[in-house]
């Protein structure tokens, strides 16, 4: 047995071999598989790794997306980013310019943040064992919510918002890799604490996951399949970009599966939807209701589509492997 | 002397121990007949040569509806008691259950004749039934199958009826679904809205007088509701189409008689054998010379889906017109709605009206349909009238469970010596089939109490219908995947008795392979127990993986590209569709980096896209059912085949080529019979050649393609004329819906 690219994908395979790797830890790991862990005295801590090609995109770079990466798996818990530790693997003859475009871009988002840069470590790898440059990230913060935010709170009749357009990133950065024109297409990468932080004074902010690896239709799996509750969403209310959806026309992929780098999914309690939305609007102004939670074909997530019909949505399997027959 | 029988099989609510009864008086033979959990017990009383006339009567002259298994001699004495008496016991519940529950069947002439009948007390009844007749699968919760255990049990049955139900003589003993105006249930047409305009003959009266005017109505049958309109009546059947956002995919008929279906399709011995049989399958048949309906029946094919009346309202409906459009009432590609409520809420905005009934209908299943090639049938939805009836082995098998596919959904679970095929669940990434397929599920294995200790499973790792049975399934010893293609191999080869090796042509759309690219044009070698893929479709690029199944357009670039030079393949391109510019280039750009398929499915597709009769579809294997409908002609494609290593691989690339440079010296009719029969003819090669390398001279074809009538037809006629044995699925679909019974097979070679 080998590891192969698709346990990366964020889908279905990734949530395997997580899942190996924890057995062996099992009697010494907090074991909830959420964006990040709560500990002692409610710190919360992630560690996230980051592999990027290009390193440099519209809209952000390796260095952007590490910070924002491993902060918005604190925000997203209602944990407000204090600290990260960053650890730097960089191959020989990657130019120092571009390292440091890299560093620059990380503190810019940490002063954005007031995020202390508290430990760091740098290795270098001889040509050829590394690809540019590979960035880890470990946040810590404080949690800041009555009740940590998280898939056990969910309950049938919460309603479902996207912070903005999804599968920005993702469609982004397959564009590049395939050489197309990527025309207006940004990455959405960006820090998610500011938009969060507003939501933790409201009780009804139930749960809450940045859509990355895997996009929006992973992470309503994930919560589906974890709250074994069902998880509806339309087709017509997801925010999308023409360019994502043009993409992923030709691509063939679908855009549920498109990483965002710094749009979330928010599941609130129906009463407190006009504040959440109201407290949105304000930075984000293309957020949007798209489904619910219901009680209903537990731990399976439907898209109502166009025609009237209500599809399985599942994780992708890493390629796009086709099931029509 | 006096001796019993254990009858096995199906034997229960089919009119069998009447039968008995009847035959025992007529050899003036004493002594009982009885239900039990095994099937029907018979002790006889008499001497030795009437009793053996019984049991040899009891096979050749048993009711129509009955499919006697075994006849099991239990217990014999030479000392005899003289009575000529014979009585019927009640039923009797045993600890398992193995009596099988009897298909749903059409109305029969007897009960017709009392329908017609002015001085009958069911003249004009739309819920007319006897034993020999009516609906059981369908409205059975529990067994034994007694009326208590039927969505019948809240219609007490009157005097007149009870009488019937507990003479032996009569033709309704025991008939559990036994009813008649009194006491029976009621029909009533109402609107949207659910207000009652009319009951009984007059709602059947007045429906037949909107159908006439053109409106839609949603009709409540033995499996579900049909959605019903006047198919000469252009505007309606476009006003259906539109309502049901279903633009191409062709409409069933019903025809009233022999009659009314000849005005319309061409019809053979054997499909008229199917059309009159009892379990009144849709049969597809050719198109007629001028049949005056509207084109948007069945646009862009060359046939028509055709059945005749099976219960007694679609009689008293089509005495007032000749067709109807009968399409299963369904909202994209969700199951059928069967529930009155249901019904409502989910055709309000399609159906006029609706003439409903308050027979409930338990168990959901659609129209079986089969469609004729030549002479051959092929079905390719396999349903009413068929299901439950089981498939029978010699042996007892070990509990086995077989998840099935995912689009073309079924499940098969083993139970004593019967393997049970669920009815066709339709496309499992639709979230109400799921649910169908656990209700489904569900009822078999309680009914039977079955439960499974090995589950058999498709190697895709996304298959919505693993993850439903190994979510149910908690008692499980041990578990199996099985390729998709060697599942289908398996299948065809139960489906012919057949246990030895043969060589498998598997062709159809998709199937994750062993090498996880995607398969689909599969040469295997082997048997239930093992396989191996001695050659494929040559493999090409598949851009946009799910899209380019719904635009054909996309795969057949593809083609393009692999065939000619990439700037020759680009002009090509852009001549056919030129409205894809922007994609063609960033498609051909991107190639290589697409996954790669061997499908055949998409070969047919693609062909039907070059030659511009689809570029999108609108259901499943569109172009390649509209490339079938024009061909004809007598010119052959010219595949080839490449040796690479120990794997023959089939090249399209020449006939590519050939229906390009075709096109302005042929017309399309005879490219794509051209395409059709040089695939056939490629096929048979290399058959001939790996049989001489093999020995094997038997020939499995399975696959969804299969269905293709032409390529079916000519492939086995060149595999005779070669002396190879083509076997062909007989009692189950070619396509996705035998996979679970291929898993079951696989499963019993490896566990048995
Ligand atoms: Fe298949
Ligand atoms: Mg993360
Ligand atoms: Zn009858
Ligand atoms: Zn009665």
């Amino acid at each position: 047995m080998f590891i192969e690219i698709k346990h990366g994908s964020g889908g279905r395979p990734t949530q395997e071999l997580i899942k190996e790797i924890l057995e062996i830890y099992r009697d010494q790991s907090v074991n909830d598989l959420e964006d990040c862990a709560l500990i002692e005295n409610g710190i919360g801590v992630t560690i996230d790794g980051f592999t990027v090609s290009p390193r440099f995109f519209p809209g952000g770079d390796i260095g952007k997306l590490a910070i924002c990466g491993s902060t918005n798996d604190l925000a997203v818990r209602g944990v407000r980013p204090n600290y990260v530790a960053v650890s730097f693997l960089i191959e020989e003859g990657l130019p120092k310019d571009e390292l440091f475009r890299a560093v620059d871009s990380a503190y810019r988002v940490s002063k954005e943040l007031d995020v202390k840069f508290i430990a760091g470590d740098t290795k270098v790898l001889p040509k050829g064992q590394a690809d540019g440059i590979y960035i880890t990230c470990c946040a810590l913060g404080q949690s800041v919510t009555d009740r940590p935010w998280g898939v056990n709170e969910l309950s049938p009749g919460d309603v479902i918002i996207a912070t903005g357009p999804v599968g920005q990133h993702g469609a982004l950065i397959a564009a590049l890799r395939y050489g197309l024109d990527v025309d207006e297409l940004e990455s959405d990468c960006a820090p998610l604490w500011p938009l969060m932080e507003p939501l933790t004074k409201i009780p009804g902010v139930k749960c809450a996951r940045d859509c990355t690896r895997g996009g929006l239709g992973t992470v309503l799996c994930e919560w589906a399949e974890g709250a074994s509750l069902g998880i509806e969403i339309d087709e017509d209310l997801i925010p999308l970009t023409r360019q994502v959806i043009s993409l992923a026309d030709v691509l063939g992929f679908d855009v549920l599966h498109l990483a965002c780098e710094g749009t979330a999914v928010i599941a609130v309690d129906p009463d407190c939807l006009h504040e959440v939305l109201s407290s949105l609007k304000e930075k984000a102004p293309l957020c949007a209701v798209i489904g619910k939670v219901t009680d209903e074909h537990p731990g399976i997530v439907g898209l109502k589509t166009s025609i009237g019909g209500m599809r399985v949505v599942d994780m992708p399997l890493g390629e796009m492997v086709p099931r029509i027959c | 002397m006096k001796k019993i029988f254990l009858v096995k099989g199906v034997v229960q609510g089919v009119g069998f121990r009447p039968f008995c009864s009847k035959l025992a008086k007529e050899l003036k033979l004493g002594g009982s007949v009885q239900n039990n959990s095994s099937g029907v017990l018979i002790e006889l009383h008499g001497d030795r040569k009437s009793i053996e006339l019984f049991a040899e009567k009891l096979l050749y002259e048993a009711p129509p509806l009955a499919m006697i298994q075994s006849v099991e001699s239990i217990y014999e004495d030479e000392a005899s008691t003289d009575s000529e008496d014979f009585i019927i016991r009640e039923s009797e519940k045993q600890d398992i259950q193995k009596v099988l529950i009897p298909p749903d069947i059409a109305t029969c002439e007897d009960c017709l004749k009392e329908m017609r009948d002015p001085n009958d007390k069911r003249y004009r009844y739309p819920f007319i039934n006897c034993t020999n007749c009516g609906p059981r699968y369908t409205i059975i919760k529990e067994l034994p199958y007694d009326r208590t255990k039927t969505t019948m049990a809240c219609f007490p049955m009157c005097d007149e009826c009870r009488k019937e139900y507990s003479d032996v003589s009569n033709r309704r003993y025991h008939a559990q679904p036994n009813a008649c105006p009194n006491c029976g249930p009621t029909l009533w047409l109402c609107d949207a809205k659910g207000e009652k305009f009319a009951i009984n003959d007059d709602a059947v009266l007045l429906a037949s007088k909107y159908l006439r005017e053109g409106k839609i109505l949603a009709i409540k049958g033995i499996g579900g509701y049909h959605l019903a309109c006047d198919p000469r009546n252009d505007r309606a059947v476009k006003e259906l189409r539109i309502r049901k956002k279903r633009p191409d995919k062709p409409f069933a008929l019903m025809a009233r008689d022999l009659k009314a279906a000849k005005s319309i399709v061409l019809i053979n011995e054997k499909a008229m054998k199917l059309l009159f049989s009892p379990r009144r399958p849709i049969v597809v048949c050719p198109k007629g010379k001028d049949d005056n309906l509207s084109r948007y029946v069945a646009p862009n094919i060359d046939t028509y889906g055709i059945m005749l009346p099976y219960t007694p309202i679609h009689h008293l409906l089509l005495e007032e017109q000749d067709l109807l459009i009968m399409t299963s009432a369904n909202i994209s590609d969700e199951p059928l709605v069967a529930g009155n409520r249901e019904a409502l809420k989910k055709l309000g905005s399609i159906a006029d009206y609706f003439l409903m009934h308050n027979r409930d209908i338990y168990m959901k299943i659609d129209d079986s349909v089969i469609a004729m090639a030549g002479m051959t049938p092929i079905f390719t939805r396999r349903a009413r009238g068929y299901v439950p009836q089981p498939y029978i082995s010699k042996k007892a098998l070990p509990p086995i469970f077989g998840a099935g596919g995912e689009m073309k959904s079924t499940f098969s679970v083993t139970h004593d010596h019967y393997i049970f095929t669920s009815q066709y669940l339709g496309d499992l990434k639709d979230i109400s089939s799921i649910a169908l397929y656990e209700h489904v599920m569900d009822m078999f294995l309680s009914l039977y109490e079955i439960s499974p200790s090995y589950l058999v499973y498709d190697k895709h790792p996304l298959y919505l219908s693993t993850r439903i049975a190994s979510n149910k399934l908690s008692s499980l010893k041990c578990k199996l995947s099985v390729q998709h293609h060697h599942a289908h191999l398996a299948a065809c080869l139960w489906d012919n008795d057949f246990s030895g090796e043969a060589i498998g042509l598997m062709l159809d759309g998709t199937g994750f392979g062993d090498d996880e690219s995607i398969w689909g044009g599969e040469i295997l070698i082997g048997s239930a127990k093992s396989f191996s893929r001695a050659g494929h479709l040559l493999q090409a690029p598949l851009p946009g993986g799910d899209k380019a199944v719904l635009e054909p357009w996309r795969f057949a670039l593809s083609l393009l590209l692999q065939t000619f030079e990439k700037m020759e393949a680009l002009q090509i391109a852009l001549q056919l569709w030129p409205k894809e510019q922007d994609k063609i280039k960033l498609i051909a750009q991107n190639a290589d980096k697409y996954v790669k398929t061997s499908s055949t499915g998409r070969l047919f597709d693609a062909a039907a896209s070059i030659l511009g009769l689809r570029n999108k579809v609108s259901y499943d294997a569109q172009a390649a059912i509209e490339l079938e409908a024009i061909a004809k002609g007598k010119e052959c494609a010219p595949f080839e085949t490449i040796e690479k290593g120990d794997v023959l691989l089939i090249d399209w690339r020449p006939a590519i080529r050939w229906l390009i440079e075709g096109m302005n010296k042929k017309n399309k009719a005879q490219l794509a019979a051209g395409f059709h029969d040089g695939l056939s003819k490629v096929l048979v090669n290399v058959s001939t050649k790996l049989a001489a390398q093999s020995g094997i001279r038997h020939i499995a074809l399975s696959g969804g393609v299969w269905q293709n009538r032409r390529l079916l037809n000519v492939t086995c006629a060149l595999l005779k004329d070669a002396g190879l044995i083509p076997l062909t699925h007989k009692r189950t679909s070619p396509n996705d819906e035998c996979i679970s019974l291929g898993q079951v097979a696989v499963g019993i070679a490896h566990w048995q």
